[in-house]
């Protein structure tokens, strides 16, 4: 008897000692998943109230609206972003700008994290996308952020301009820094070119990346660095997996919304969708599109009645990565290398299909200035409400040729940004100003 | 199932057949002075060390059942233990035996238990409360936590304003966000189960463990002290026992005037204000038919002039006779009536005891439609083996436990987020149900109806409600526990226990194919177009509420007891062991549409197409409710445990304890790391000491301890958590899913540290005695906020980084005034204790320290009553005045909440109480006891709640309203303000969190009366049984004495609890 009670209890503490291990890795909460398999990291970058959204402080403060009556009744962050306060946040203590896409990144860094522990035999296929999928969407968050806080890309500078915090891990006590905006893009592009192996050349949804949206955003990474060669390159590549366009023509400027659904997949221009951070400033009755934009629409351009509501004038176009923009993208880097029928080409392309039918007279042997001119005036018009026109100031304006003053008049004061001008960079939010991160100069 | 039942009952009959076998011979004998030769009575006779003790009566003469070879054992207080081998013979022996006085030894042995050893409470260093038998039986109610209250200090009963029911606090509470309450352990494992289901009458005796020495032996779960519950077991060598106890107890209705509301007079008078303003103008061109009152109805009849103006006067002057609590005192409340039965048998033979019980419990509530009842079994039996080397016990709890829910709770009858108008009625006078409006215009109701389109009856009568609901939850409790005890060598045992518990619950809750719910329900989805069939997605018939829970606790545990003396003068005990815990949930929920519960049958309904309203059509993206949801909780526990004590001359005694606990639920290093928690502890019973000659002070103890227990929060994970979305995104039609918690691989359980001191004194022959102990904890490492950049993905961290500190003075005391025919002895029982938040990282917004009473603030106490600084009202207008930061004095009500930071507001106090304790005398003379129990809370604040204008003058709010400032001079007699011109909320939440209405929670309370009257077979040879006991007991009595002139109870801020008489009968076999 004794003998066996021994035994049972020494075998007893080897049992417990023995499967420690397995017995404490139960989880605790099966809702509660600790994502670890392919689906559930799916179902992380699946989550489109976290991604497929982009920062709109930086259309507030560029030159597509103007605000009347003196801003009387918009948020103080609207209010400030619109006239370049030197205080923009004020005591808010949430910038959705700044917090939506470092929550991108945090969902990408765990996904990347959690892909290092799985075997890609698994599924090669979904870990692949999985994997194209975060870093796309990860690159698409830096990016996004460095438009707004880190100052405009200027090739000669790059290596000295402080970029933004660059976490590439899952593990929020650590602190990276700002790193400077070389090291920036060229982590984007190199991430963003291992994406391309990995994608699928188109997704099943609008709301996931694909090789073809992949494609186009290195062109538009590219652009903004002023890296016309691969900004060309990529644009071509984009448009050898998909060239399509709406015809402007097909569509019916009298419907509740003329453009056919983005999501799951219906706007076959689009390759990535993405929001814009919704601000009541867009719905404002005291804001309005700039009268010089929405009078540059010439006789037969359909796009101003499909754009602007007619009853109200607000916006109704798409947003995200579309062709057109890649088609603008490779018209201007063509131009701007010297391969200006190229150029012409794509322009006229685009607006054929912007243009009632048999309205569109073709331009045809423009001098270099004055097509690029052209080009830039129609990826204005084009582009409007796509997040794009602050970056295209930022770096337009580092050329005297392109260079513009924005101007807005508040209680007949006239508030000027120059070209170049510092609050052409947003401050970082207060927040953040610990771990030795330093605040933008403003 | 049956098989399981089947093979317990063939156990019971086994083992009482198996007892009764057993040889069994009587013993009689008389117990005598060795230096007085005088008989002492109620001297402890024993056998074999065993529980079974009988008492000498007042000749010295004893009687007890024997089995062979015993050992008999006679003790009294005050003698030295003697001790006789008992012959081997089975005639009757006679036995004449003689105590030596023991001129030091005088305490009474109580025995604790801690869940892994029982002690006698002599032995122990740490801090422990024991409630015997009696002072739990002092108190009638059907659950056993609520006996706790009064009957320890340093445990309090939670009743601050927005206090979770049976909110328990042990030395003030030590962490901020994680479990507060402390671990209640059940006859040796924790109960995760509904602590309702344990019958009262099976509890032998609950043990309170305080300080980190008493309680660190439960590790990291033991941070809010633990209860130890022990159930009542059969004793050995003792003839069959039966008993019985019945009670009932009757209580008053609810007070529904307790929180005065502004009267129907006034109610009509604003309403008629209002309308003449336009106020209702929304409401009634509202698409979504916005239901109105009757007079709201009667005006808009008379301004269109479809009704004469002198009628509607006269119609609405009628309303302002009624008073809707009348109404609902005499349709929707009653009296409560709570029975209680239970009956129990216990004995045992020489090597086997059982113990056998059965309980009911029905319970009607003073609201007519909920009722609670209650079934529970218990069934123990234990063997000793192999000449008492192997103890082997099992034990079998019980519960099945039935609750009603089909009240129709008075906060329930709103209309569609505004309070039911106080001039309701709920019947005509030939009680005839009456409908009040409810969700839609009641003419717009009745226009559908004659319209006869095919809609259902839209018309809601609560009295008709009461019968077309059956709301109910069922619960299945077992608990089986075995234990195996083997005495390896002399010194040594071993020990294994397991424990299986399996709580299942489900929750029906029907509404009737005719209840409001339903009809409303499918009204609201159904489909009227002219020429087409009418189509009703949701289908007629009932809609059915399902869930159920199961939760499963495996417990089993190794452990190694070593008891051994060396020499003469030292003494170890200590023990070792190891447990594993999974405890599993598992709960499911659905919902059946058109149910016929005839056949039990359903029907299908479209959950992923969306619908418009019936009744306005501009709301079209309508889901039909889907309820399908499952559940999966884990916890696992890993313990390795170790306990020793030292004792040296049964004078000092040093012991010391540790544990390492890993859990499912920490980070993967902290589990690695396996950090012990520990204690130490001391004691020196200096009275026993040769020097010592203190006569008037024969008993004199101090005891000082110092250690660890911990605590867990478990809404955090270590691990990246994410949340699925249960139901797919509306483009993608994909699941997708949300990160809600960062990891945290350092994620550990809080750390609270105790050091206790204690003195244990008996006085003047016993007359007065207790102890005291004063305490000071330190909590660190508990779970609190860090703010975050948001860079790393996150605004905030949950870890392991804020601290709080308490301490504490306890007394239980006792004095014996009277020891005569007329006896009377006295309870005191005092506690203080203070806590403070000593680090906290993130620092809390004026909101929040004037909304949560736990808003963390370093050097205040966490529990804390913040309030805006009152300027009085304006003696011009009657407007409340505020400071702005300039210091001047405002009715800018805007500027001055803007200017007011959080070091501005007022700080009250302490939210909980400082001081509180209780008073107990106890008087009993002949047959009679009489036993009263006042208690007192001090040095605490609460906040009333008064008038709140909103943008209706106050329509339907706090009664304070007829208090308001009227005219100039008012502000002489009242510091209610008066009607705002126009509305203003600042004005309204400036005042509700003005210091104005923080009030002093300070009072004295009559909690109880209990008298008995008792029978025994010693006194009266006549009486048919052992022992006779008829009591009466009156619970919740009042207030004495409360600082605060406001009539609020400052425990029941909300309503008052009722005042109970019961009336019972105990009686012993």
């Amino acid at each position: 008897m004794r003998k066996i009670f021994i035994i049972m209890g020494v075998s007893l503490f080897i049992l417990f000692a023995g499967c420690e291990k397995d017995f404490l890795d139960k989880k605790p909460n099966k809702a509660l998943l600790v994502p670890t398999t392919l689906n559930d990291f799916q179902a992380l970058l699946d989550n489109n109230i976290v991604f497929n959204v982009s920062p709109a402080l930086n259309i507030i403060a560029g030159d597509e609206y103007t605000v009347t009556n003196n801003g009387a009744g918009l948020n103080a962050l609207q209010s400030n972003t619109y006239y370049w306060a030197d205080d923009i946040y004020q005591a808010a203590t949430a910038i959705t700008d700044w917090d939506i896409p470092y929550k991108q990144i945090f969902y990408a860094n765990i996904v990347l994290d959690g892909l290092g522990k799985i075997d890609r035999n698994i599924n090669p296929v979904q870990y692949d996308n999985i994997k194209g999928s975060a870093l796309f969407v990860r690159s698409f968050a830096f990016y996004n952020l460095a438009q707004l806080f880190a100052q405009p890309y200027s090739p000669a500078s790059a290596n000295t301009t402080p970029a933004i915090p660059m976490p590439l891990f899952s593990d929020v006590n650590k602190r990276p820094g700002r790193g400077n905006l070389q090291q920036l893009y060229a982590q984007l592009s190199a991430d963003l070119k291992i994406a391309v192996e990995l994608l699928p050349a188109t997704s099943q949804f609008k709301t996931r990346p694909s090789k073809w949206g992949c494609l186009s955003f290195l062109a538009r990474v590219y652009l903004t660095i002023q890296d016309y060669q691969n900004a060309f390159e990529f644009a071509e590549k984009s448009l050898a997996i998909n060239k399509d366009l709406l015809d402007y023509n097909n569509l019916d400027a009298n419907a509740a919304n003329p453009f056919p659904n983005t999501l799951p997949n219906g706007n076959l221009e689009v390759s990535y969708h993405s929001e814009n951070i919704s601000y009541a400033f867009v719905r404002s009755a005291i804001v309005k599109f700039n009268t010089d934009l929405t009078n540059s629409y010439v006789q037969g351009d359909l796009r101003k009645n499909m754009f602007f509501i007619p009853s109200n004038g607000r916006f109704r176009g798409y947003v995200g990565i579309a062709n057109d923009e890649v088609y603008l993208i490779r018209a201007e880097s063509a131009c701007r290398l010297g391969k200006l029928e190229l150029a012409e080409q794509d322009l006229n392309f685009l607006l054929t299909k912007r243009y009632k039918t048999n309205t569109y007279v073709p331009t045809n042997g423009m001098e270099q200035t004055d097509l690029l001119k052209r080009i830039l005036l129609e990826r204005k018009k084009e582009l409007v409400a796509r997040g794009l026109r602050w970056t295209d100031l930022r770096r337009l304006n580092q050329d005297p040729l392109t260079a513009i003053t924005l101007q807005r008049k508040r209680d007949q004061v006239d508030i000027l940004l120059a070209p170049n001008g510092l609050k052409y960079t947003f401050p970082l939010p207060n927040t953040e100003l610990m771990d030795g991160i330093e605040q933008n100069p403003r | 199932m049956k098989k399981y039942l089947n093979l317990i009952l063939l156990q019971l009959a086994f083992f009482i057949i198996a007892s009764v076998a057993f040889a069994q011979f009587k013993i009689t004998g008389k117990v005598v002075s060795n230096v007085s030769n005088l008989p002492i009575e109620k001297v402890s006779i024993s056998i074999n060390e065993s529980t079974q003790i009988v008492q000498t009566d007042s000749e010295g003469k004893f009687t007890i059942i024997a089995a062979t070879n015993g050992i008999l054992t006679a003790s009294h207080v005050g003698y030295l233990d003697y001790t006789v081998s008992l012959k081997a013979e089975p005639n009757a022996q006679t036995l004449l035996i003689r105590l030596q006085p023991n001129t030091q030894q005088l305490s009474e042995v109580t025995v604790i238990s801690t869940g892994y050893q029982k002690i006698p409470k002599e032995r122990a260093t740490g801090s422990f409360a024991q409630v015997d038998n009696k002072l739990l039986n002092r108190r009638i109610s059907t659950d056993i936590l609520s006996r706790l209250n009064d009957a320890v200090p340093g445990l309090i009963f939670n009743h601050e304003s927005g206090a979770r029911a049976n909110s328990i606090s042990i030395r003030g509470q030590n962490t901020i966000n994680a479990n507060d309450q402390p671990l209640i352990v059940l006859d040796n494992f924790p109960y995760d189960g509904d602590i309702t289901n344990i019958n009262p009458n099976d509890v032998e005796s609950i043990t309170i463990l305080k300080d980190a020495s008493a309680a660190s032996i439960w590790g990291a779960r033991a941070g809010n002290g633990v209860i130890v519950i022990t159930t009542k077991k059969g004793l050995l060598n003792q003839p069959l026992q039966i008993s019985f106890n019945s009670n009932l107890t009757i209580g008053t209705k609810l007070d529904l005037y307790y929180t005065p509301i502004m009267s129907s007079v006034d109610y009509i008078e604003t309403e008629k204000k209002l309308f003449a303003q336009g106020y209702y103008t929304t409401l009634e061109t509202s698409v979504s038919k916005q239901p109105l009152t009757p007079v709201v109805e009667l005006l808009i009849a008379k301004r269109d002039g479809k009704i004469s103006a002198s009628e509607a006067d006269r119609q609405i002057e009628q309303f302002k006779d009624f008073d809707v609590r009348n109404d609902y005192n005499s349709y929707l409340q009653r009296r409560s009536i709570n029975q209680q039965y239970s009956l129990n048998l216990k004995g045992g033979g020489q090597f086997h005891r059982y113990y056998l019980s059965s309980g009911y419990d029905k319970n009607l509530s003073n609201l007519i439609g909920n009722d609670f009842s209650r079934l529970t079994f218990n069934l123990g039996n234990s063997f000793s083996l192999i000449n008492n080397k192997l103890d082997i016990a099992t034990n079998v709890l019980y519960t099945n436990s039935r609750t009603d829910q089909n009240s129709i709770g008075i906060s329930n009858l709103g209309l569609q987020g505004r309070d039911l108008y106080p001039y309701a009625k709920f019947a005509d006078a030939n009680g005839t149900p009456l409908s009040i409006a409810r969700n839609y215009r009641t003419n717009y109701i009745n226009e559908l109806a004659n319209n006869g389109i095919g809609l259902l009856d839209w018309n809601y009568r609560p009295l008709q409600e009461l019968n077309l609901s059956d709301n109910f939850s069922n619960s299945f409790d077992y608990l089986i526990n075995t234990e195996a005890r083997y005495n390896l060598i002399k010194e040594l045992d071993i020990s294994m226990q397991y424990q299986y518990g399996k709580t299942s619950s489900k929750t029906e809750n029907l509404n009737n194919a005719d209840s409001y719910y339903t009809r409303n329900l499918i009204n609201e989805f159904t489909i009227i177009n002219p020429g087409m069939p009418i189509e009703r997605p949701i289908p007629l018939g009932g809609i059915l509420n399902y869930s159920d829970q199961s939760s499963i606790r495996n417990n089993l545990r190794t452990q190694l007891n070593f008891n051994d003396k060396f020499g003469e003068k030292h003494s170890l005990n200590a023990l070792a062991g190891v447990e594993i815990r999974d405890f599993n949930i598992i709960g499911n929920s659905y919902r059946i549409y058109g149910y016929d519960s005839e056949h039990a049958t359903g029907k299908a309904v479209d959950y992923v197409h969306a619908y418009s309203n019936f009744v306005y059509p501009q709301s079209n993206n309508n889901l039909i409710p889907n309820r399908d949801n499952r559940q999966e909780l884990t916890d696992r526990y890993l313990s390795y445990y170790s306990n020793l004590a030292y004792t040296f001359d049964d004078r000092i005694i040093i012991s010391a304890s540790g544990r390492i606990d890993k859990s499912n639920l920490f980070g993967v290093n902290s589990n690695q790391k396996g950090v012990p928690l520990w204690s130490m502890g001391s004691s020196w019973e200096i009275s026993k000491e040769s020097f010592y000659n203190l006569t008037w002070l024969p008993y004199l103890r101090i005891r000082a301890t110092y250690g660890y227990s911990g605590n867990i929060d478990k809404t955090l994970s270590a691990y990246t958590t994410a949340m699925y979305y249960n139901g797919n995104d509306i483009v993608t039609k994909q699941p997708y899913a949300n990160i809600i918690n960062p990891p945290n691989p350092e994620l550990r359980w809080e750390r609270i540290s105790t050091t206790n001191f204690g003195v244990d004194f008996k006085l003047f022959d016993n007359r007065f005695g207790g102890s005291i102990e004063y305490y000071a904890k330190k909590g660190t490492d508990l779970i609190g906020e860090t703010a975050f950049p948001h860079y790393t993905g996150i605004t905030s961290f949950r870890g392991n980084n804020a601290d709080i500190k308490g301490n504490g003075i306890e007394a239980n005391l006792y004095t014996k005034n009277l020891n005569g025919v007329f006896k009377w002895s006295t309870d005191y029982l005092f506690t203080y204790a203070s806590d403070e938040v000593t680090n906290y990282k993130v620092d809390g917004t004026v909101s929040k320290f004037l909304t949560y009473l736990n808003t963390p603030q370093v050097g205040r106490p966490l529990y804390a009553i913040y309030s805006y600084n009152w300027a009085g009202l304006d003696p011009s207008n009657g407007n409340p005045q505020g400071y702005l930061a300039d210091g001047s004095i405002s009715s800018d009500y805007a500027k001055v909440i803007a200017q007011t930071t959080a070091s501005d507001l007022k700080y009250n106090g302490r939210a909980r109480p400082l001081f509180f304790g209780a008073m107990r005398n106890n008087v009993s003379w002949n047959n009679f006891s009489l036993s009263v129990n006042i208690s007192y809370r001090l040095g605490y604040y609460f906040r009333r709640y008064s008038v709140q204008y909103g943008d209706n003058y106050g329509l339907g709010s706090h009664g304070d309203y007829d208090l308001r400032w009227q005219q100039p001079g008012d502000e002489q007699r009242t510091q209610v303000p008066s009607i705002p011109l126009t509305p203003n909320t600042n004005r309204d939440s400036f005042y509700l969190r003005s210091e104005n209405l923080v009030e002093k929670g300070d009072h004295i309370r009559l909690q109880d009366i209990n008298l008995s009257y008792n029978l025994s077979k010693l006194g009266i040879a006549k009486l048919p049984v052992r022992n006779l006991q008829l009591y009466l007991y009156a619970n919740n009595l009042g207030i004495l004495w409360k600082a605060s002139k406001s009539r609020i109870d400052p425990d029941f801020q909300a309503s008052l609890l009722p005042r109970t008489l019961s009336i019972g009968v105990k009686i012993d076999f």
